[in-house]
C-alpha cells in the first residue's frame, strides 16, 4: 500500500476500529482510505499526502522515528486530538474533516455503492446499527382507513 | 416555462422567505423575477434518501455550491461556529429543514420587535393555512416516549399555538397530513405523509408524486409552484447575485435593480422597481457589503442562533428513530427555548452525538459521556442505534453586536469576496442551554432512558437556524431595515428572509415566523410603490 493509503486507512481505522481492535469490521476492512483519499483531493488537490505527512510528523512527537501507522490505536488518537485542539485554525478544521471522512467512510452509503455510484449492497455501517436504510415509508405508521 | 423581461420587482434568493414574497407579489398582479443560485431540484428524480449523498458539505444535493457537484463549495471563513449549513437551491434551507413550524414566542416578540404579536397572527394564520401546517395526530414511537417523558417530568400539555407558558404539544409541522394505509406505498394510491423519516435527507414522499403533492412543504413545492402558477413570476435557476444597482435620487439612494452572474459565467443586469434581499442571514449582509452599499448601522451584526445541543439515550426496547417524521412532538420553555425528540439517520445522528467540542469528557451531572467519541466507544453507540432516543435542545439566544457576518480577507469565490462569520455565545444564552440540557435529562429518564447510557453532544455552535444580520428596528443607528423591512439609507430595498429578526423569537425554529414576516413585507411593498 503506498503510504498516503496506509496512512489514510490508520486514521480511519483509529475512529472505526475492526478486528484485531474490535469485535466486528471498521473502516479498515472497507478500504475507508479511498473514501478520504477522494474528499481530501476534492477539497485541495495533494491534500491526501499532505495528511499523511502532518500525521507522521505528528507521530515523531509521540515516540522518536515512529509514522503515523506505527502507533497504536490510543496513541493515533492522542494525534487525532492534538490536531483537532491544534492553535492554527486550518489544522483544527483539518482535525475535525478527518474525523468525519473517517465515520462517514463507515456509517455512510460509500460501502454500498458500486462502481456506477449505485447502490447495490448493504453498507457496512447500516449492517453495524441495524438501520434497514431508507424507505417508502412505515405502513404501521399511516391513518386507518376512513380515520 | 414563464418569462419575465421586465419585472416590477427583482427577489434575490428563492428560499424560505424569497420564495414566499414571489408568490404573494406575483398574486396581487405585480412582475417578478426570483434569482435562485442553486438549481429547481426535482425530488423524485435528485433525491436518494441517502445521506452522506445528500447532505455532505463537500458535493452533496443539498450544500452551498454550484448546482455542478464537480465543482468545489463556495468557501466561507468561520470564527467560533465551525458548521455554517446552508443550501442552494429553489426551497433554500427549507429544503433540508425538519419541517416543524411553530410561531415565535410572543414574550420575546413583543420585547425587541417593532411589530405587535398580534400584529403577525394574521400573516402566521395565512402561512399556516398556503403551505399547509399540520399537527400530526399520530406520534412515531420515538415521539411517544418523548411524550411520556415529559409527563413523567411533569410538563403540561397544551394546544395553543401562542406560547406563554411551558408545555408539551404535537409539533405543527409543514407536511401534509399523514397518508391513509393503501394497497401501495406509492402516489396516487398514497396521498400525504408516508412517515418515511426522510424530512431532513430531502422529501420525495409518496413515491411518484407530483411536485406539489410532495409530503414535506418545503418552498420548491409549495411558494414557489404557486408563485409561477400565477402567470407573473419566472424564476431563474443558477443566477447568483453579485451587486445590488441603485441610483442618487433627490430623496436619497435607490435600489433599480441587480447584477447577476449565471451558470456560465455570463454576467447581466435586471432592473426593476423594487429589490428584495432574500438570500439568507449569511449571503444576505454578504451582498450588502459586496455591493458597497452604505455600512453605516449594524449592517452584518446581531446575528443570532439557536445553539443546540443533542442528547441521546438507549432504552429496553426498539425505539427506531428513523420512522415517522423527524419531529412530531415538542416542549417549549419560554425563556428559555425548546426541546424536542429528532430522529436521523445513523451518520447524521453520529455527526450531531459524536463530534462535538470536547473528548470525551466523562460526563457530569446525569451524563456518563459527553463530547466526541471515537474507537470501540463509537462503535457500541453505534450499535446501539435502534434503541437510541435523541433529543435536541434549541436555545433562545440574545442579540451581540460583535456576532454576525463581514467580508473575508483574502478568500472569495466567482462571485464576491467570501462572508466571515462569527459567532461566540454570550452567558445568557449559555445559561439557558444548561437549564435546557437539564431538562431533556429529565424528559429522557421520565420515558424510562437507562440512566448509564445519556450521553450529551457537547455541540458546537451552528447555523441551523440564524437570524438578525439586517436587524429590524425604528433607527437607521441601531436598525439596517424599518418595520416593514425596507433598508433605511437605500429606498426600493427589502429583506425577506430571517435577517431582520430583532432577537432570537424565544428560541422556536425560525421558518413560519420569516415567512409570516415575508408575506407581510409583500403588503408593505405593494402599498408602498406600487
Amino acid at each position: 500500500m503506498a503510504a498516503p493509503d496506509a496512512t489514510l486507512r490508520a486514521l480511519a481505522e483509529t475512529v472505526v476500529p475492526g478486528p484485531p481492535h474490535d469485535g466486528t469490521f471498521g473502516a479498515a476492512e472497507i478500504e475507508a482510505e479511498r473514501f478520504i483519499a477522494y474528499y481530501l483531493e476534492s477539497v485541495i488537490p495533494g491534500l491526501a499526502e499532505g495528511v499523511a505527512t502532518i500525521l507522521d510528523g505528528m507521530a515523531v512527537e509521540v515516540r522518536e522515528g515512529a509514522a503515523f501507522t506505527d502507533l497504536s490505536l490510543d496513541e493515533r488518537a492522542g494525534v487525532l486530538k492534538k490536531l483537532s485542539e491544534h492553535e492554527v485554525q486550518d489544522l483544527r478544521e483539518l482535525g475535525d474533516l478527518l474525523l468525519a471522512l473517517s465515520l462517514a467512510s463507515v456509517y455512510g452509503e460509500w460501502s454500498g455503492l458500486d462502481s456506477n455510484g449505485d447502490l447495490s449492497r448493504m453498507p457496512l455501517g447500516w449492517e453495524l446499527t441495524g438501520w434497514p436504510g431508507p424507505a417508502e415509508g412505515y405502513p404501521s405508521l399511516l391513518r386507518k382507513k376512513g380515520s | 416555462m414563464v418569462r419575465v423581461n421586465m419585472p416590477d420587482v427583482v427577489v434575490v434568493g428563492c428560499g424560505g422567505g424569497g420564495a414566499v414574497i414571489a408568490k404573494e407579489l406575483a398574486e396581487a398582479g405585480l412582475g417578478v423575477v426570483a434569482l435562485e443560485a442553486g438549481p429547481w431540484h426535482d425530488p423524485q428524480r435528485d433525491f436518494t434518501g441517502l445521506e452522506w449523498d445528500m447532505l455532505n458539505p463537500i458535493d452533496a444535493v443539498f450544500r452551498w455550491g454550484p448546482a455542478d457537484r464537480t465543482k468545489p463549495p463556495w468557501p466561507r471563513r468561520r470564527d467560533g461556529i465551525p458548521l455554517l449549513i446552508s443550501t442552494a437551491g429553489v426551497g433554500g434551507n427549507t429544503l433540508h429543514f425538519g419541517a416543524n413550524c411553530p410561531r415565535g414566542y410572543p414574550g420575546p416578540m413583543e420585547l425587541d420587535w417593532p411589530i405587535s404579536y398580534a400584529e403577525m397572527v394574521p400573516y402566521y394564520e395565512k402561512v399556516e393555512a398556503t403551505l399547509p401546517i399540520v399537527i400530526p395526530e399520530i406520534a412515531s414511537p420515538k415521539d411517544q416516549l418523548f411524550i411520556r417523558g415529559c409527563e413523567k417530568a411533569g410538563i403540561e400539555h397544551t394546544s395553543s399555538a401562542d406560547v406563554t407558558h411551558a408545555g408539551w404539544r404535537m409539533q405543527p409541522n409543514a407536511i401534509l397530513p399523514v397518508a391513509e394505509q393503501a394497497p401501495e406505498l406509492r402516489y396516487p394510491s398514497t396521498d400525504g405523509c408516508t412517515q418515511c423519516g426522510q424530512c431532513i435527507v430531502g422529501c420525495r414522499s409518496p413515491d411518484n408524486s407530483p411536485l406539489e403533492r410532495t409530503a414535506k412543504r418545503s418552498t420548491n413545492v409549495s411558494y414557489a409552484p404557486l408563485a409561477v402558477r400565477t402567470g407573473r413570476c419566472e424564476i431563474r435557476t443558477g443566477c447568483f447575485a453579485t451587486r445590488v444597482l441603485t441610483e442618487e435620487t433627490r430623496d436619497g439612494l435607490r435600489a433599480r435593480g441587480v447584477r447577476y452572474r449565471d451558470l456560465d459565467g455570463r454576467v447581466f443586469e435586471q432592473d426593476a422597481r423594487v429589490v428584495v434581499l432574500a438570500g439568507g442571514a449569511i449571503e444576505t449582509p454578504r451582498l450588502w457589503l459586496s455591493s458597497e452599499l452604505p455600512a453605516t448601522g449594524p449592517v452584518g451584526r446581531y446575528m443570532t442562533t439557536h445553539w443546540f445541543e443533542y442528547v441521546s439515550a438507549e432504552f429496553e426496547a426498539g425505539v427506531d428513530m428513523f420512522m415517522g417524521q423527524t419531529a412530531m412532538a415538542r416542549a417549549d420553555f419560554p425563556g428559555y427555548g425548546f426541546v424536542e425528540s429528532q430522529g436521523l439517520g445513523p451518520l447524521t445522528w453520529a455527526f450531531v452525538s459524536f463530534l462535538g467540542r470536547s473528548w470525551d469528557a466523562g460526563g457530569g451531572g446525569p451524563w456518563t459521556s459527553k463530547g466526541r467519541l471515537i474507537g470501540s466507544a463509537l462503535k457500541r453507540k453505534m450499535e446501539s442505534y435502534r434503541k437510541t432516543l435523541m433529543l435536541v435542545a434549541s436555545v433562545d439566544d440574545d442579540p451581540d453586536y460583535f456576532n454576525g457576518v463581514s467580508l473575508a480577507d483574502g478568500l472569495a469565490d466567482e462571485n464576491n469576496p467570501a462572508p466571515l462569520v462569527r459567532y461566540h455565545a454570550n452567558d445568557s444564552s449559555i445559561s439557558r442551554r444548561e437549564w435546557l440540557v437539564d431538562k431533556a435529562a429529565e424528559i429522557l429518564l421520565g420515558a424510562g432512558a437507562i440512566p448509564e447510557t445519556l450521553h450529551r453532544a457537547d455541540a458546537a455552535p451552528s447555523t441551523v437556524h440564524m437570524h438578525g444580520t439586517m436587524r429590524m428596528g425604528a433607527h437607521p443607528q441601531t436598525s439596517v431595515v424599518d418595520d416593514a423591512c425596507e433598508a433605511h439609507l437605500v429606498k426600493r430595498l427589502f429583506v425577506g428572509d430571517t435577517s431582520p429578526f430583532p432577537n432570537g423569537i424565544g428560541g422556536p425554529n425560525p421558518t413560519l415566523t420569516a415567512q409570516a414576516l415575508a408575506t407581510r413585507t409583500a403588503t408593505k411593498i405593494f402599498e408602498r410603490y406600487f
